[in-house]
Formats: structure tokens, C-alpha cells, sequence
């Protein structure tokens, strides 16, 4: 009897690991990420600086594997048998909602591709083929500089990329709260959806300036750096 | 009498075997008709607007007043109780009407399906309160009445299947248990007396096909014809299952 009740509960353990494998650790490092590349802003040597001091980390591979790779793997690959099992139908009940559970699918799944091309851009190279994380910042602006057929589909696919993941982060908040019943009420509900959409907005606005900069050297967004490229603070 | 005609289109089908088909009906037009007067009338002359008798289009209906959920149909495209739906209302010009069974339970013939997997459901939650014996158990504890006016709405469940149709999570690749009997887990943990087997009930849908299983699309709260708060009854339900699963194993 015991036994049976633990089998069966595997389904709802897997969905709550799946739902906060998405916030922690997945949501926290691409709030990281974003935060980190957006260094790039305040010039190269403030960019350096930051993908330096991670490279720093004590146990970053451990940290890599474990705290990020794991993870995500299993958020993506239980969050595909997930997207299978829906029959989404949006156009018969056209309700904002419903459609927000279709992008929910939709982004997953685009987030998942950009993802992958991204991991080869970088991670791959630099595992296998000997990049250094101090090319990072030339390769990034090659390639999203880069012009094809007249249109910078590179820094095209980077804002899709970017804005399928931080809408996929934001909604899924939303549906962390709700799956682990950290918000209850209609209002609590409401209140949680209008604030995990401004802070998607606000990472995407992050983001995006970033790679407006990469692909044209046009800041967006202030910084407290100039463009004179300072000297590293490197000194301890 | 005016001679006004509504047309029905309807997707029929002879039993779960049979293909499906869909024919069309003229019927005369009344002053404050529904779709199931609408439906006796086709009924009571069983000839498509190409002149062919057929037999009679089947459905089932009771109360009429959208209480019991028999009637439950999609109406244009939309699920609904079809004794609430007047005609006068979905086709204020005349517009042709379509009706369909529901798709999410197993087809009986034309309009009916059957619902018993919900009743299933009921007793696979325990939506009931134990209340036999075999001597004198007094009156039940007091119910607040903040607690009771929680409980109202929620009692209002007909069982009639608008959310189970309508959830994209419901469908043959799933075994989502639907957005009805989470709601009774809710209400009945609720009751003083049902809160007695309140961790029998969040048991029952921590197995496969559980509460977890909801999506958020949300479209159950959207048809529920009585308007009960399902979202917020399965994020109460995910609440005290959470807690039952981070905590549960510490206490017993």
C-alpha cells in the first residue's frame, strides 16, 4: 500500500520539480546572465572583468554541471513531454489566459532551439575547440553584427531568443505560485501576473540593449562607465 | 406566426463506431425559443433542409432551468448548457446554429456523451462527508459563517463537464483529473465534519493525473456556468497539497 501511494505520486513530484527547477536554478542564472552581458555595456574591459570573475568561481565547473546543466536539461526535456500532452485551443475559448498557456508551450520550445544554438556558439567552442572566454566579447560582436542577405538575422534570432525566454520565465512565475500555492486569491493572482510582467519587461529591456549594442555600438541604456574604457578594477 | 425558420447544423453520429456526419434542420421560429425547444422541434419532424427523413436527433435534458447539466452540449463552438441558450440570443439574425457533443467524454449518440468518469471522480476524492454509525453522533461541529460563505459558491458544482471540455489539459494523452472534483476537494475540506478526511482527499489527488496536472490556461473558470472560482479552488488545493508534501512526512 505504501508502495503504491509512492509510485503514483511521481507525476506530482516531477511537475513541482519541473515548475521550480524553472525559477531556481534556470530563472535566477538567466537574470544573471542577462545582468552579467549588460556589463558589455559599460565597454569591453567591464565586460571582461565580469566573465573573468566568474571564470574565478571556486568549483565553477561543479556549479556549471550540477547548479545549471542538470537542471535545465530536466526542466527542458520534462517541459517537451509536457508541451505533448496539451491539446491547446485558443481559438475556440479566446481568452488571454488560454492564450498565454499556448505561448507558455510555444516560447518553451523556442527558448529550448535558441538555447541550443547558443550552447554551440559558445559553451561547445569553448569545451572542444579551445575558445577563450576573452574572445567571447569579439565573437558576440562578429556575429551579431553580421549581416546576411541585407538583415542582421543573427541579432534577429538573439531577440527572439531573448524575448521567448524572459517571456517563458516571467508567465512561469506565475505558474510556480500558483502550482506550489504560494498565491491563492484572485487579487494575489493578479498581483503576481502584473509584477512577473513588469520584471520581463524589464530583463527584456535589459537584454535587448545588449544586443543593440553588440550588433550597432548604440547604447540604449545609461551607464555609470564611459565609453573610454576605464582600466579594469582589478586591483586587491 | 411568422415564418421565421433557425437553422440547426448538427454533428451527428449513430453510435461510437459510426462515422460522424453533420446534417442541417430548418425549424420554425418561436417567441422565446432554446436550443431544445429547437431540438423538439427537429424531433418532431426529422427531415433535413434537403428533404431527407432521418432519425430523430437525440440529446438529453431535465430541469431546464440550467441547474442540472444534463443538456450540456457545444454550442457554437462554445460549451454551454443548451437550455440557457436562447435562441433569440446566439442568433439574433437568423445566423445558423451548430451543435456538437462534447469531445472530451466518451460519445453515446448525437448530442449525449457519457459523464460518468466525472462521477467517478467524485468518489475517487471522497466528495462526500462520512456521517453513518450505528448510535447517536450528536449534532455536527458549528460552521463559521465566513466558512460557509467560502463554501457556497463552490457548492454549486452540477457536475456537468463545461470545465473538463473546455481545460486543454483534459484530453486522451492525460489523465488530468479536471478542474470539478478538485473544487469538491476544496469544499469538502472545508466543512468542519469533511475536514476529518482532508488528508485522505489532497491524497487522492497528489497520484497521477492530479491537481499538478492543472496548465493555468484558466478557460474553466471562463465557461463554469455557476461561476465558481475554480482557479483560486485548485490553487487552494495546490496550497494544502504543497504543504502536505513538504511537511506531511515530518508529522506522522
Amino acid at each position: 500500500m505504501e508502495q503504491k501511494a509512492a509510485t503514483s505520486r511521481r507525476a506530482f513530484l516531477l511537475r513541482k520539480a519541473h515548475s521550480l527547477t524553472g525559477i531556481i536554478p534556470v530563472g535566477v542564472f538567466l537574470v544573471e546572465h542577462l545582468w552579467t552581458n549588460s556589463s558589455a555595456l559599460g565597454g569591453r574591459a567591464q565586460f571582461d572583468h565580469a566573465v573573468d570573475q566568474i571564470q574565478k568561481l571556486p568549483a565553477l565547473p561543479i556549479i556549471e554541471v550540477f547548479g545549471i546543466f542538470l537542471p535545465l536539461a530536466f526542466h527542458a526535456i520534462y517541459g517537451i513531454k509536457l508541451a505533448t500532452e496539451a491539446r491547446p485551443n485558443p481559438i475556440a475559448y479566446v481568452h488571454g489566459r488560454n492564450w498565454l498557456y499556448v505561448l507558455q508551450r510555444v516560447t518553451g520550445v523556442l527558448t529550448l532551439l535558441f538555447l541550443c544554438a547558443h550552447l554551440w556558439e559558445f559553451r561547445v567552442q569553448k569545451w572542444l575547440f579551445g575558445m577563450t572566454s576573452g574572445a567571447f566579447y569579439d565573437t558576440l560582436q562578429a556575429h551579431l553584427a553580421a549581416t546576411t542577405w541585407g538583415l542582421q538575422l543573427y541579432a534577429l534570432a538573439y531577440v527572439l531568443g531573448l524575448g521567448s525566454a524572459v517571456f517563458h520565465f516571467g508567465n512561469g512565475i506565475v505558474g510556480f505560485c500558483l502550482s506550489w500555492g504560494l498565491v491563492v486569491s484572485r487579487r494575489a493572482q493578479r498581483v503576481v501576473a502584473w509584477s512577473a510582467a513588469a520584471l520581463s519587461v524589464g530583463l527584456f529591456l535589459l537584454g535587448f540593449s545588449t544586443i543593440v549594442f553588440f550588433s550597432t555600438g548604440t547604447r540604449l541604456l545609461p551607464t555609470g562607465q564611459s565609453a573610454l574604457e576605464p582600466p579594469c578594477p582589478e586591483s586587491k | 406566426m411568422s415564418d421565421k425558420k433557425i437553422r440547426l447544423k448538427i454533428l451527428r453520429q449513430d453510435s461510437p463506431t459510426k462515422e460522424k456526419r453533420w446534417e442541417e434542420f430548418d425549424v420554425e421560429w418561436h417567441p422565446r425559443m432554446n436550443v431544445i425547444s429547437a431540438l423538439m422541434e427537429v424531433q418532431r419532424n426529422p427531415v433535413t433542409v434537403d428533404g431527407t427523413k432521418v432519425a430523430p436527433v437525440v440529446w438529453e435534458s431535465s430541469c431546464l432551468e440550467e441547474v442540472c447539466g444534463a443538456c450540456t452540449m457545444i454550442v457554437n463552438g462554445r460549451v454551454r448548457q443548451s437550455c440557457t441558450a436562447l435562441i433569440d440570443q446566439i442568433s439574433p439574425n437568423g445566423e445558423p446554429i451548430t451543435l456538437a457533443p462534447m469531445t472530451k467524454f466518451p460519445l453515446v449518440r448525437d448530442l449525449i456523451v457519457d459523464r460518468s468518469r466525472m462521477f467517478h471522480d467524485l468518489t475517487k476524492v471522497k466528495a462526500w462527508i462520512t456521517l453513518d454509525g450505528s448510535h447517536e453522533l450528536g449534532p455536527g461541529p458549528r460552521q463559521a459563517p465566513e466558512n460557509q460563505e467560502e463554501a457556497y459558491p463552490l457548492s454549486r458544482c452540477m457536475t456537468c463537464g463545461c470545465c473538463l471540455e473546455a481545460c486543454p489539459q483534459v484530453n486522451d494523452h492525460s489523465n488530468f483529473i479536471g478542474p470539478a472534483a478538485i473544487n469538491q476537494v476544496r469544499l469538502f475540506n472545508l466543512h468542519p465534519s469533511g475536514s476529518m478526511h482532508a488528508t485522505e482527499r489532497l491524497e487522492a489527488v497528489m497520484g497521477e493525473g492530479g491537481v499538478a496536472d492543472c496548465g493555468k490556461a484558466q478557460n474553466c473558470v471562463e465557461v463554469c456556468p455557476k461561476e465558481i472560482p475554480l482557479v483560486d479552488s485548485i490553487a487552494q488545493v495546490s496550497r494544502a497539497t504543497t504543504k502536505h508534501m513538504l511537511f506531511g512526512w515530518l508529522l506522522k
